[in-house]
C-alpha cells in the first residue's frame, strides 16, 4: 500500500489488490521468475510444467509474475483453447472467458488470473492445464529470442 | 474441467489499420486510435475531440488500436473485467477482448462485426470503461462526481451511488448550466496543455443515466425506455441534449466542489465546508495502485490535492431535484457577487 493512509478503499472491481501470499522462484528458458500467486496448485502446475525451483532464496530476481486464482463466479470452467495474440510490447494469452494471461515482451513480467476450485487445494487440475498453455506460448517465445542473440 | 493447448494465434497486421489512423483528445491527452472498422472509427471520431496542432506536436500519451473481425454473432454475457499488475483484461460480450499494458499505454481490442457497428454501446460503456482505465498512466484523474459550468464556474458534485447526484445534475443543467458528465469526471492538469496551474474537468458524451423513478421529476424520460445498464441496473440512459434540449461542455476550470449527502429531514441546507474535506472525499474514491502503479496513483492523489483553493459546500437534501437546484444555483450566484 502507499503512504496516503485511507479509511475507505474503493471496491477492488477488478481484484487488482487480491492478496498473494505464495511466492516461489524458477528457472524458465534462463530467465528468473518469481511467481507471486495465491494457490499452491498454480506453483505446482509450475513444476509440472518444467519450471526448475531455485532453492538459493537470496536470488529474488527483478522479473516476476502474478497469477491470481479465483473461483468462478459462473459456471465451472469448461473446456477451453488458449488463443493468443500479440502486439510489439505484450504476448497475451486468453482460456476462456475468465482467464487469462499476459507477458511484458520487455520487461518479461507477466500476470494473469487462473480460475481453481479452491484456493488451498495443492492441485487443480485446470490450474495445472492453465501453467502448462503459458510455459508453452511464453517459452515458445523465450526460445525464439535466445536463438536470436546466439 | 479441462482444457487443451490447441494454439489460435491473432497476430495484428499493422497494415489494416493504417488506413482509419486518428489522433484524438481525451480529457486534454493526445490519443492515437487505430481501428480497421469504419463505423468504430466514426464513433470514435463523434466521442473524443480532435486533437489540435499544439497537441499534434505533443507524443501521443496513448495508443487504442481495435480490430474487428470474425464472427458476425455477439455472445452476449456481462461485462468482465480483471486487472493486475501493469496488465487488464476485458470484455464486454463473449466474443470481443480488450487488453492493456499500461506501462506502454497500449489498449489492444478485438471485436466482432455485430459489436463494431453498435455505437450506443461504445459510446455508453466501451469507451468510458477503456478510458477508466488507462486513465492514471496518463496522468487523468477519473472522480466520481457529476460536472456543470456556467460563465467561469466548473461546478463539481460528488456523491455516493443513489445519494441523486443525476437527477440534480439534471435539474442544474435545465436552469442553464452547461453539462459536462453526470457519472464520472476527468480531471487533468491544464498546465501541461496550456501551460497554467489550474485543474481542468472534462466530460465525455456519454448518455445521462437517471434511475426509473426520475420519471416523476422528469416526464420527457416517459418516451424512453429503460434496460439494463453496465453495472445490471436498469435504468433510462439519454442523450441529455436530445431528452432534455440541455447544453453540453466538454471541459472547464473546477472553482466550485459540492458533496451530496441525503437528508432524513424534507429540505435542503447547504453549508461550506473546507476544501482538506472535499478533497479526502474525492480522493478516497480513486482506486489505489501498487507496484510500477503507485507513481500513477500519487500523480492522481496530487492532482486532487491541487483542488485546495476552491469553494466547498456540504449539499445535504431530501427534496425535488428542481428545488435543491435552485437553492444551489442562488448559493453559487450570491458566491461569484
Amino acid at each position: 500500500m502507499n503512504n496516503h493512509q485511507l479509511d475507505h478503499l474503493p471496491t477492488d472491481m477488478m481484484c487488482r489488490r487480491t492478496p498473494l501470499d505464495l511466492c516461489e522462484c524458477f528457472l524458465f528458458f534462463g530467465t528468473t521468475v518469481t511467481i507471486n500467486t495465491n494457490c499452491a496448485s498454480v506453483l505446482r502446475g509450475a513444476k509440472e510444467a518444467g519450471f526448475a525451483p531455485l532453492l538459493d532464496r537470496k536470488r529474488r530476481p527483478g522479473i516476476g509474475w502474478e497469477i491470481v486464482g479465483t473461483q468462478s463466479g459462473t459456471a465451472p470452467v469448461e473446456d477451453w483453447k488458449c488463443k493468443v495474440t500479440l502486439d510489439d510490447h505484450t504476448l497475451y494469452l486468453s482460456m476462456g472467458s475468465e482467464q487469462w494471461f499476459a507477458f511484458d515482451l520487455e520487461t518479461y513480467e507477466g500476470a494473469g488470473f487462473v480460475v481453481v476450485s479452491d484456493p488451498d487445494r495443492p492441485s487443480d487440475p485446470n490450474a495445472g492445464l492453465y501453467v502448462l498453455a503459458l510455459a508453452s506460448n511464453v517459452g515458445a517465445w523465450l526460445r525464439t529470442e535466445m536463438k536470436k542473440s546466439r | 474441467m479441462a482444457g487443451r493447448l490447441d494454439v489460435s494465434s491473432v497476430v495484428i497486421e499493422e497494415t489494416a489499420l493504417t488506413l482509419c489512423a486518428q489522433r484524438l483528445l481525451f480529457a486534454g491527452r493526445p490519443i492515437l486510435f487505430r481501428t480497421n472498422a469504419p463505423k468504430i472509427a466514426r464513433c470514435a471520431r463523434d466521442f473524443f475531440p480532435k486533437a489540435d496542432n499544439s497537441n499534434l506536436h505533443s507524443a501521443q500519451a496513448a495508443t487504442i488500436t481495435i480490430y474487428a473481425q470474425g464472427t458476425d454473432v455477439s455472445y452476449e454475457s456481462a461485462p468482465w473485467f480483471r486487472a493486475r499488475g501493469h496488465f487488464a483484461a476485458g470484455r464486454f460480450t463473449l466474443a470481443d477482448s480488450f487488453w492493456f499494458n499500461l506501462r506502454t499505454r497500449e489498449v489492444h481490442g478485438t471485436c466482432s462485426l455485430s459489436l463494431a457497428d453498435d455505437g450506443m454501446r461504445w459510446r455508453a460503456h466501451i469507451f468510458p470503461a477503456l478510458l477508466g482505465i488507462l486513465s492514471a498512466t496518463i496522468d487523468v484523474t477519473p472522480v466520481h462526481a457529476a460536472c456543470l459550468a456556467r460563465g467561469k464556474q466548473g461546478l463539481l458534485l460528488a456523491g455516493q451511488s443513489g445519494t441523486g447526484k443525476s437527477t440534480l445534475t439534471v435539474a442544474m443543467a435545465k436552469r442553464g448550466y452547461a453539462l459536462l458528465s453526470d457519472g464520472w469526471t476527468y480531471l487533468s492538469s491544464a498546465g501541461m496543455r496550456t501551460g497554467e496551474a489550474d485543474v481542468e474537468a472534462w466530460g465525455v458524451p456519454v448518455p445521462v443515466k437517471l434511475l426509473p423513478d426520475a420519471s416523476r421529476f422528469f416526464p420527457e424520460l416517459l418516451d424512453f425506455i429503460p434496460h439494463k445498464s453496465l453495472n445490471g441496473e436498469i435504468a433510462y440512459e439519454v442523450s441529455p441534449d436530445e431528452c432534455f434540449g440541455v447544453s453540453r461542455l466538454q471541459r472547464c476550470p473546477v472553482t466550485v466542489v459540492a458533496l451530496l449527502e441525503r437528508a432524513k429531514k424534507q429540505g435542503s441546507s447547504i453549508v461550506p465546508i473546507s476544501a482538506g474535506e472535499a478533497i479526502h472525499q474525492l480522493a478516497k474514491e480513486v482506486e489505489p495502485l501498487q507496484g510500477s502503479l503507485a507513481p500513477c496513483y500519487e500523480r492522481q492523489i496530487d492532482l486532487v490535492r491541487r483542488l485546495g483553493d476552491v469553494s466547498c459546500y456540504r449539499v445535504s437534501f431530501n427534496s425535488p431535484p428542481d428545488k435543491v437546484a435552485e437553492a444551489l444555483d442562488n448559493t453559487l450566484a450570491n458566491m461569484s457577487h
